[in-house]
């Protein structure tokens, strides 16, 4: 029994020496545990009797060896003091180096958002301008749809001087039949084969060598319904009666188009004209230069002439997509972000000497391009940090997702600004070192002409930063102190100076 | 070292029990009283400061004896006299661990 305990004190003392062991840093671990393990040795031998078991003596062997864990520790603290090197500690690289790392941080969340790839997916595509959503002048509601498709044939068969093309579509809801998937509800878009021509996107690319007609599908519905099939393309679909191939994905975004349909199906003029007439649909209509010149605000109004010689009243709105292009807020966002800047910060990085002393043009010029970099660097983490806020919760096609992005882009610029600038008022002119060990000089009752505020130094021995801590008209703004070689004996033994 | 570091109590009794001929941890434990805990980390921020250096004992020597080899530490000439100054510090720290010559006297 004595034995059996005195083994599991001994099992119990080396899994603490284990233990403490993996503290210390692997290239001091094995003369580490050489030295425990030898005075382990010698401490059992010494401490425990060799005939009987002594409790007394266990816990004293056992509490030395607890004490490895304070040695372990004290060992990994200074290895580490010595690695954190004042060379390194607070460093321009350094300071570079974290903001490039909280960049790409950034840059792979971003990337991994489902919202934010199709937010830059739907960057790729362009819409033309001259575009108008023409419809009723008595409705105002621009996703109500008003026009026929008598009425699109007759305009387009009609001699325009304000528009030189027209495409048309009209919703209806059908089943839809994807093999491998459950019938689903769809919104599905009877179009004109042209609609994405007048649109100004890339035709479909699918070939169609059938006689079916081509659909396209939205990013919802493929999503939604064909769990996001990599090779939906190609693949037969029935809608209602109709079958169809499908010719393409739609990205999502560039385009909400009224009706919000989950597919368009391209139908010829045959199957157009078979639609019945009093079916209303939204009518896409491309202004000529000269009828370009005809808008108003953004809007037209147009008088036809039905067939029975009435006047039709109509209006036409400008559109250019729903989507908002995500560059074009965060330069917005940038642009008043630098607007803003003065009201949080002084902008001005003029050096107050004591002296006439400046430093090199070489060192001047490399301070300046690493405020540059800081700067851009913190543009790009707003950028990507942006996007990834406003397109993490919320669907791409959302009216808030812009805005996150625009409050979102301009708080992370002004405030990142601010603090890079601040950040080079504290670097040493000499090494780009940011100054370290505040000490407060002087007391403010005690001063008369005098200075009181805090005094830092760089860590290489090149400065010393004044700050005073009541701007006073004789010492108003912090002042460096260019230190000469009288000082070097400070700073023989550091090896940043 | 530029200047002679002031030393804590416990740092100097450690610096004085070598001095004595207690030169390895555990017997510095033993004559300082002072747990495993202060001892080492104390003697490493010690070898850190190159007041006290260390070297393995020879392998051979512990073979012949069937034992592990210790490691044993010295003081370095700036630890002696920092021990020096110690001394003046903390005057009863001789009669807490006498030297070989103190005893013989």
């Amino acid at each position: 029994m004595s034995s059996l305990l005195s083994r599991g004190f001994q099992l119990l003392d080396c899994g603490v020496l284990h233990a403490s062991s993996i503290l210390v840093p692997s290239a001091q671990r094995p003369e580490w545990r050489r030295e425990w393990s030898s005075e382990f040795w010698h401490v059992r031998r010494e401490s425990l009797p060799e005939r009987f078991f002594a409790w007394e003596s266990e816990w004293a062997v056992l509490a030395f060896c607890l004490g490895s864990l304070s040695d372990a520790l004290c060992v990994r603290r200074q290895v580490r003091a010595s690695i954190a090197s004042p060379a390194v500690h607070g460093s321009a690289p350094q300071c570079l180096l974290w903001l490039a790392t909280a960049l790409g941080l950034c840059a792979v969340v971003a990337s991994l958002l489902p919202g934010v790839r199709s937010e830059f997916e739907s960057a790729r595509y362009h819409m033309r301008s001259g575009l108008l959503l023409i419809q009723d002048a008595r409705v105002g509601d621009p996703a109500i749809p008003t026009i026929t498709p008598a009425q699109f044939r007759e305009w387009r068969n009609a001699r325009q001087h304000s528009f030189d093309a027209f495409a048309y579509y009209h919703i209806l809801r059908d089943t839809a039949f994807v093999s491998g998937a459950r019938p689903a509800r769809w919104a599905v878009a009877h179009a004109t084969p042209n609609l994405f021509a007048v649109l100004g996107y890339p035709p479909p690319s699918s070939t169609n060598n059938s006689d079916l007609p081509l659909v396209l599908i939205s990013h919802r519905a493929w999503v939604r319904d064909l769990r996001s099939d990599p090779h939906a393309a190609g693949r037969v679909l029935r809608l209602g009666h109709t079958s169809a191939r499908i010719a393409a994905v739609l990205p999502e975004g560039p385009w909400h188009a009224p009706g919000d349909p989950d597919a368009w199906l391209l139908e010829g003029s045959s199957q157009m004209a078979a639609a019945s007439s009093t079916a209303h649909g939204y009518l896409i209509a491309h202004l000529t230069p000269a009828g370009a010149e005809s808008l108003e605000g953004g809007r037209v109004f147009i008088t036809a002439h039905s067939a029975d010689a009435a006047d039709i009243d109509l209006t036409g709105a400008s559109f250019c997509g729903d989507s908002e292009n995500p560059w074009g807020t965060f330069s917005f966002a940038l642009f008043l972000a630098l607007l803003a800047l003065p009201a949080v910060t002084s902008v001005s990085l003029n050096e107050s000497t004591f002296s006439d002393h400046r430093p090199a043009l070489r060192r001047r010029i490399a301070g300046w391009l690493f405020l540059l970099s800081k700067l851009i660097l913190v543009a790009a983490i707003a950028w990507y940090g942006a996007l990834a806020l406003a397109y993490a919760g919320v669907d791409v096609s959302s009216q808030w997702a812009p805005f996150i992005q625009l409050v979102a882009s301009f708080g992370i610029c002004l405030f990142g600004f601010r603090w890079a600038i601040a950040d080079q008022r504290e670097r040493c002119p000499v090494c780009l070192r940011r100054v370290t060990h505040p000490a407060r000089v002087g007391l403010a009752s005690c001063t008369f002409l005098g200075w009181n505020g805090t005094e830092m130094m760089c860590l290489g021995g090149h400065t010393l930063l004044h700050v005073p801590s009541l701007p006073t008209s004789w010492f108003g703004a912090p002042r460096w102190l260019y230190l000469d070689h009288s000082w070097d004996f400070l700073f023989a033994n550091n090896p940043a100076a | 070292m530029a200047a002679d570091p002031k030393l804590s109590h416990t740092a100097a009794m450690i610096l004085q029990a070598i001095h004595a001929g207690y030169v390895y941890g555990f017997s510095i434990m033993e004559m300082t009283g002072l747990p495993s805990g202060t001892v080492y980390p104390a003697m490493r921020r010690l070898e850190r400061d190159e007041l006290i250096r260390s070297q393995w004992e020879n392998q051979a020597i512990a073979d012949a004896e069937q034992r592990p080899p210790r490691k044993y530490y010295k003081l370095t000439a700036s630890g002696r006299s920092t021990l020096e100054a110690s001394r003046k510090r903390y005057p009863l720290l001789e009669r807490l661990i006498p030297t070989e010559e103190a005893k013989s006297v």
